[in-house]
């Protein structure tokens, strides 16, 4: 009986120390921004200039270059990968379907450093030399108007991000697929139906929470990632409107510039960045748990 | 009798196993078929065959034919054989995210037809004839999955009806509901025989002697006997046949 | 005769396996180029030499590779007894209320992006105490390992059959014998992948070590002491203006992306037994 009540201790100290840790993990954040706080208030959020030389700090060029770059990966990422769900359960045989679905998510298993090497060496040249002068014909749109590149843009890191958060949502739509009821699928076959009008009428509708679900968390996923982003980005606190522009984002500024921060100003400014990504963090987790929920 | 459907040295598999073997079978039109005999034995791989739903499954494989109305229906689109036959399955399963109206109204729109209030007379029409109407008219829009079993069972056939399919095949459909639902579909089927050509699986004998005119009796995938219900029930003349009718007493 | 509807099929079809190419394509590229251009770095040299002054050609990166073991180590040392403990508090504990707060911060905990891990450590850890070191960059990637570890644990145990634990309660086994050694047991493939799969995450890392571990030229077994690790010096050396650094960090790259896929491999073949 002793044994037992000593065991049960020990779960429940680790368990609460667990939650300790995360509670001295929000703690320690916010502490540490407070004197950005202190000095900016909610301007701090809205503020377009970053010059640590200068002690002057303004969230804004993160905040919207994590935005941008994660919203515009995932309107990629979105088509790409529900297509390539479409692919492993409705195109091909079961059998290969099994192992290429096994492909697709080794994908999310490459280190997000290996992925930026390979950006930096072939993928930026590619967007300088090639992506750029292809689309200069469409540079009245100011989205993509050309900057005398180097290729180090929001451009390039949106198609990183883009191929880095396809699996997620492939790979749970697939399985969503797959389990839509055999016999619902063959009721609208019954009916006439062409194979697109059972996907669109009764597979997506039947798996719409599994997508919505899958979407937050490719999301969540893409503003997080650093090393691919930051190194192929450019990392420079513009706000400029063409996606061939450098960018910088949240991570991508903390990365670069905590270790040399000396100012106090500099670092609980960071520390504030960081608070920042950690409630966007939270803060999709709980819409989509909530979303599940209530649907 | 006019025959409807006839089915000639018919074979299907799933992978490996050959279901049905060398099915001949002529069934007749305006009636009701009952398809009996025990689970496993290829009642509704054949009913599948008919619709030609069968092959979409993976590793399925068909051969023979089956001529409706002198056109043998192997040779022509499938897509379009579908549309002039019903299938009503075992457990009900009406579209769970569409209302009761767009469940019935979902196989017009995809065969083309887009005028709404043509649309909307059919769906009544079809409500109506399944005796659905008069306990869904208040709440069209309301998820088809808030109705009760019977209720589901009966909003599917009206599913299957609405496209005017001469014939219409229903896979144990009343297997799953409890005993009132149960009536109120067997007498559903015996009213519908005078428009439709009905052919219903089903491993229930009294059933089948409720409501069919003709019963096939198949056991390993193939057909044992083929006769009007009165006369099999009464005589049987044959071992097999004799032993399930025992069974099922 | 081909209808407008059977267009709208093919088309279909044609977008779902162009988008599955789009995949397929870009990840061959990836891999392809780490492969052919992380051969080339690679000797033995590689693997069991100290990296030479940067600008001087030849050397190895002996330092990440026992960086990187040593982070691993300590780090799954720490999360492996902390994530089965909270799993079995998860799993035997009846305060509803407790168990869901705990969940909550699981949840949050999993999702944090790996950066905010890294600073977390800074804050507590390298500032105050230690400096950079390995035992702070492990730390780190505990924060990032252990949310998944729990998860995948509690669900390990409840999918035990209750047919098992009752047969050995039956047996007059102690309560908390009966759940180590039975239970553990059953579940243990499913443990067994949830390890790998954590480690598979953490060894991939950089953004939380950066200031943590933040890499070391030299071999270090002081976990007091920074050390480098794969995919720091990846980083570092693909970032730098030197050749020879840049062609070792494909071979690097090559090195993790091999580890990472029998990682996965065994992972698989562990969950499937």
């Amino acid at each position: 009986m002793r044994s037992k009540k000593i065991f049960d201790i020990i779960t429940l100290f680790f368990s609460l120390s667990y939650l300790a840790i995360f509670l001295l993990f929000l703690f320690e954040l916010a502490i540490n921004s407070q004197l950005t706080w202190k000095m900016y208030g909610f301007q701090f959020i809205i503020g377009t200039r970053w010059d640590p030389n200068k002690n002057i700090f303004g969230a804004l060029p993160f905040i919207y270059g994590t935005i941008v770059t994660s919203a515009l990966s995932l309107a990629l990422s979105f088509p790409i990968g529900i297509g390539t769900a479409i692919f492993l359960s409705e195109v091909i045989d079961q059998r290969i379907s099994e192992l290429l679905t096994e492909v697709i998510e080794l994908i999310a298993g490459i280190p997000s450093v290996v992925i930026g090497l390979w950006g930096i060496f072939y993928l930026v040249p590619f967007v300088k030399n090639f992506l750029e002068p292809m689309l200069s014909c469409l540079s009245f749109i100011p989205l993509f108007s050309s900057q005398g590149v180097s290729g180090l843009s929001v451009m390039s890191a949106i198609l990183v991000l883009s191929f880095m958060i396809t699996p997620f949502i492939a790979v749970t739509t697939k399985s969503a697929l797959d389990s839509v009821p055999e016999d619902l699928k063959e009721a609208m076959y019954s009916l006439g139906a062409h194979k697109y009008e059972v996907i669109t009428y009764v597979s997506l509708p039947y798996i719409k929470k599994a997508i919505v679900s899958g979407t937050m968390l490719a999301f969540g996923r893409a503003f997080g990632e650093t090393m691919a982003v930051t190194m192929v980005i450019g990392n420079m606190p513009t706000i400029a409107l063409s996606l061939f522009s450098p960018g910088y984002t949240i991570p991508a500024v903390i990365a670069n510039e905590l270790t040399e921060a000396i100012a106090q100003l500099h670092i609980s400014s960071l520390i504030f960045l960081a608070l920042i990504l950690e409630i966007m963090s939270i803060t999709t987790i709980f819409v989509e748990r909530l979303i599940i929920r209530k649907w | 009798m006019k025959v409807k459907i006839r089915i000639k040295n018919l074979n299907a598999w799933y992978g490996k196993r050959h279901i049905l073997k060398n099915i001949n079978l002529e069934i007749p039109e305006k009636t009701v078929t009952a398809i009996i005999g025990p689970s496993g034995g290829g009642k509704s791989t054949l009913l599948r065959c008919i619709n030609r739903t069968h092959e979409l499954k993976r590793g399925a494989k068909v051969s023979g034919e089956v001529i409706i109305d002198n056109v043998d229906i192997y040779k022509i689109n499938p897509v379009k054989v579908r549309k002039t036959i019903g299938l009503v399955f075992q457990k009900p399963n009406p579209f769970p995210n569409m209302s009761i109206y767009e469940n019935v109204a979902i196989g017009l729109r995809v065969n083309g037809i887009k005028d709404e209030s043509q649309i909307k007379n059919l769906v009544k029409e079809a409500l109506i004839k399944v005796n659905l109407w008069n306990e869904v008219k208040d709440r069209l829009n309301s998820p088809a999955t808030q109705l009760s079993g019977g209720q589901q069972q009966r909003l599917c056939i009206a599913r299957a009806i609405v496209l005017n399919p001469e014939i219409i095949l229903m896979d144990e459909p009343t297997s799953a509901l409890d005993y009132f639902s149960t009536i109120a579909i067997e007498n559903l089927i015996k009213k519908m025989s005078s428009e439709y050509t009905v052919v219903l699986s089903t491993h229930n004998i009294q059933q089948a002697a409720r409501i069919s005119d003709y019963i096939v009796f198949v056991h390993f995938g193939q057909i044992i006997a083929f006769r009007d219900t009165k006369s099999l029930l009464l005589n049987p003349n044959n071992e097999t046949i004799e032993k399930f009718i025992t069974e099922m007493q | 005769m081909v209808s407008t509807k059977d267009i709208k099929d093919s088309l279909l079809n044609i977008f779902a396996t162009l988008s599955f190419t789009v995949v397929m394509i870009t990840l061959l590229l990836i891999v392809g180029t780490t492969i052919i251009r992380g051969i080339k770095a690679i000797n033995l040299d590689f693997f069991f030499a100290l990296p030479n002054p940067p600008g001087q050609p030849g050397g190895g990166i002996l330092n990440a590779i026992v960086g990187s073991l040593i982070l691993v180590v300590i780090s799954m040392s720490i999360s492996i007894p902390v994530a089965l403990a909270v799993a079995i508090y998860l799993y035997r504990s009846r305060n509803m209320g407790l168990k869901e707060l705990i969940r909550v911060a699981n949840g949050a905990l999993g999702g944090t992006p790996s950066i905010v891990a890294g600073v977390f450590v800074y804050l507590m850890v390298v500032v105050p105490i230690t400096g950079f070191s390995a035992l702070a960059g492990a730390l780190a990637l505990s924060f990032l390992a252990t949310p998944a570890m729990v998860s995948i644990f509690e669900e390990a145990l409840k999918l035990v059959p209750h047919e098992i634990l009752e047969a050995a309660v039956s047996l007059g086994v102690e309560d908390w014998k009966v759940l180590l050694f039975v239970i553990v047991r059953e579940a243990l493939p499913m443990i067994l992948s949830g390890i790998l799969i954590a480690l598979g995450r953490i060894i991939g890392e950089t953004a939380p070590l950066i200031f943590t571990a933040f890499g070391s030229p030299s071999l270090n077994l002081d976990p007091t002491q920074p050390t480098s690790a794969l995919p720091l010096l990846i980083y570092n050396y693909a970032m730098s203006p030197w050749k020879d650094w840049q062609e070792k960090a494909w071979g690097a790259a090559f090195v993790l992306t091999i580890l990472e896929l029998l990682i996965y491999l065994l992972s698989r073949r562990i969950s499937k037994r």
